[in-house]
């Protein structure tokens, strides 16, 4: 059984072993193309950087795709966009079945279940995840795996992170490119929704507040990021600091009005009697104090937040808990 | 154009209009006949009448019909309703054989309504849209064909690993639930 959380910056999978372990896998998903030519290929070779060689061209890939992209001056390509396949990349799907292979292999039998996640209809967007959904079961099922069943991203999170809770919780992805939001009752999803504003968002509004660049404010970031306090770092960056501060709050606060909004759409089908966690969870939410920093969004809305709402807190693995709830539905499902 | 619905058990007048809405029945009325009619927007108000939709394409009132069958006239008096539930239910000739108990109708109309819908196929119920649930297509939905032949790499995934005791609790938490629910 496998989980394939599909993402925008990270592809990751999960698998259970025979010792009880989950190994789980991870590949950034970006790349560089490059001319094929002997020189550089050995070169690539010697310093053991990750790369796809295609007729006259070389893919470069992950991290060294990045950093490579930066020493030339070039932007790294994603095969994926705000969440779902780029449109316009041509080679986005040939080197996503390459990547996809690389974490989940080949399935060793017809009857391996992969679960892999798919984002929620964006509400700030018109696109729609059909064409995603349709080319991920094509390229997982190429593998060899039929049956291979798409799970929303965040109702994944609930999976692997609401067990004591039977499952109801309200999930929050704060990913690369969209937050993905996803309420459930004992597994059943009462709502689910995405935003199309994330950490490539917060990245990009940061740089055009400060004459920055979204890269070097995504460095800044992942260097380490105090919310609570933009004064702990560098002083030459606190400017960038403060921005991305000020755009992880706006950011938080859409979150909440969207859920107050999208909740009272659907209210007729939810009826909700017991209060439930709110679970934060994926890569955007990893800097330092961005959970206190929800908390003080939270409970500047709190008394007409629709949602009954026990306490909030984040997943137990944030990067991994996508994937790892997958592997629970498929593990559940292949029973 | 302003599409409403009936959402109150007794007919509605709407006397300005020269018109009448009964429950859960749906009509079109223009945007100058929404903006003069005290009436409409009264019934609104109160929550007797709901608008389902609004557009800017002003029509005529018309009737949106809920189903085939005899009441198709905007305007339903009490004489139609008694010679409709003379037709399907005999029975109701009462002592002279003519009059009908007004009170006693209510809960016949609705049981005749309900076994006149069950009959109908579902396609004359949703305004000539067939409603199927899991529907889908026979033959492979149409993928462009992805392929890495001629493709070679040395691509490697960062990887790490954690107990699996809370994917395993998790699970056992999954399967009592569904045991539940499938006894529930």
């Amino acid at each position: 059984m496998k989980g394939l959380d599909i993402g925008t910056c990270f592809l990751v999978s999960a698998a259970q072993d025979s010792n009880n372990q989950i190994q789980f896998k991870t590949i950034r998903d970006a790349f560089l193309d490059m001319d094929n030519e002997s020189q550089i290929k050995n070169l690539l070779k010697m310093s053991k950087v990750d790369f796809i060689e295609s007729g006259d061209k070389l893919f470069i890939i992950g991290d060294n795709a990045v950093t490579m992209a930066n020493i030339f001056k070039k932007e790294a390509r994603r095969p994926l966009s705000k969440g779902v396949i780029a449109p316009g990349e041509l080679e986005a799907e040939k080197i996503l079945l390459v990547l996809i292979e690389t974490i989940i292999g080949r399935a060793r039998s017809q009857d391996e279940v992969c679960f892999y996640s798919v984002p929620g209809k964006p509400i700030n967007s018109p696109m729609d995840i059909t064409y995603h959904e349709a080319m991920f079961a094509k390229l997982i099922g190429s593998l060899g795996y039929n049956k291979c069943i798409a799970l929303n991203e965040a109702a994944a999170i609930v999976y692997s992170n609401a067990a004591k809770e039977q499952f109801s919780a309200l999930a929050l992805s704060f990913g690369a490119g969209m937050v993905n939001v996803a309420l459930l009752y004992q597994t059943m999803i009462g709502m689910s929704f995405s935003i199309e504003n994330s950490g490539d968002w917060l990245d990009e509004s940061a740089a055009r507040a400060t004459g920055s660049t979204a890269g070097r404010i995504q460095s800044i970031k992942e260097k380490g990021l105090n919310l609570l306090d933009p004064n702990d770092g560098d002083p030459k960056t606190l400017r960038e600091r403060e921005a991305l501060i000020i755009y992880y709050k706006s950011l938080i606060l859409r979150v909440l009005d969207s859920i107050k909004n999208e909740f009272k759409k659907s209210q007729g089908n939810i009826a909700l009697p017991t209060s439930i966690p709110i679970i934060l969870s994926g890569g955007t939410s990893l800097p330092k104090g961005f959970k206190q920093l929800f908390e003080e969004g939270f409970n500047s809305v709190k008394e007409t937040f629709p949602i009954p709402v026990s306490e909030v807190r984040c997943a137990a693995d944030q990067l991994n808990a996508v994937a790892q709830g997958l592997l629970v539905a498929a593990m559940n499902y292949g029973q | 154009m302003v599409r409403l619905m009936g959402n109150s058990t007794e007919r509605i007048p709407i006397r300005d209009l020269g018109d009448v809405i009964y429950y859960k029945q749906i009509k079109e009325f223009s945007d100058a006949e929404l903006e003069t009619s005290r009436d409409l927007n009264r019934e609104i108000k109160t929550g007797r009448i709901i608008v389902l939709d609004q557009n800017k394409a002003p029509r005529g009132s018309e009737d949106t019909p809920a189903h085939s069958g005899a009441l198709s006239n905007n305007s339903l008096t009490i004489s139609d309703l008694k010679a409709a539930m003379r037709e399907m239910l005999p029975e109701l000739k009462g002592s002279n054989g003519n009059e009908i108990d007004l009170k006693g109708l209510v809960p016949l109309i609705q049981d005749a309504i309900r076994s006149e819908m069950a009959r109908m196929p579902l396609h004359q119920m949703s305004g000539g849209v067939s409603v199927e649930s899991g529907a889908s297509f026979k033959d492979a939905v149409y993928t462009p064909t992805v392929s890495t032949a001629g493709m070679t790499s040395n691509v490697s995934a960062k990887e790490t690993g954690v107990s699996g005791d809370s994917a395993n609790e998790a699970l056992a938490a999954l399967r009592k639930l569904n045991k539940i629910s499938n006894r529930t």
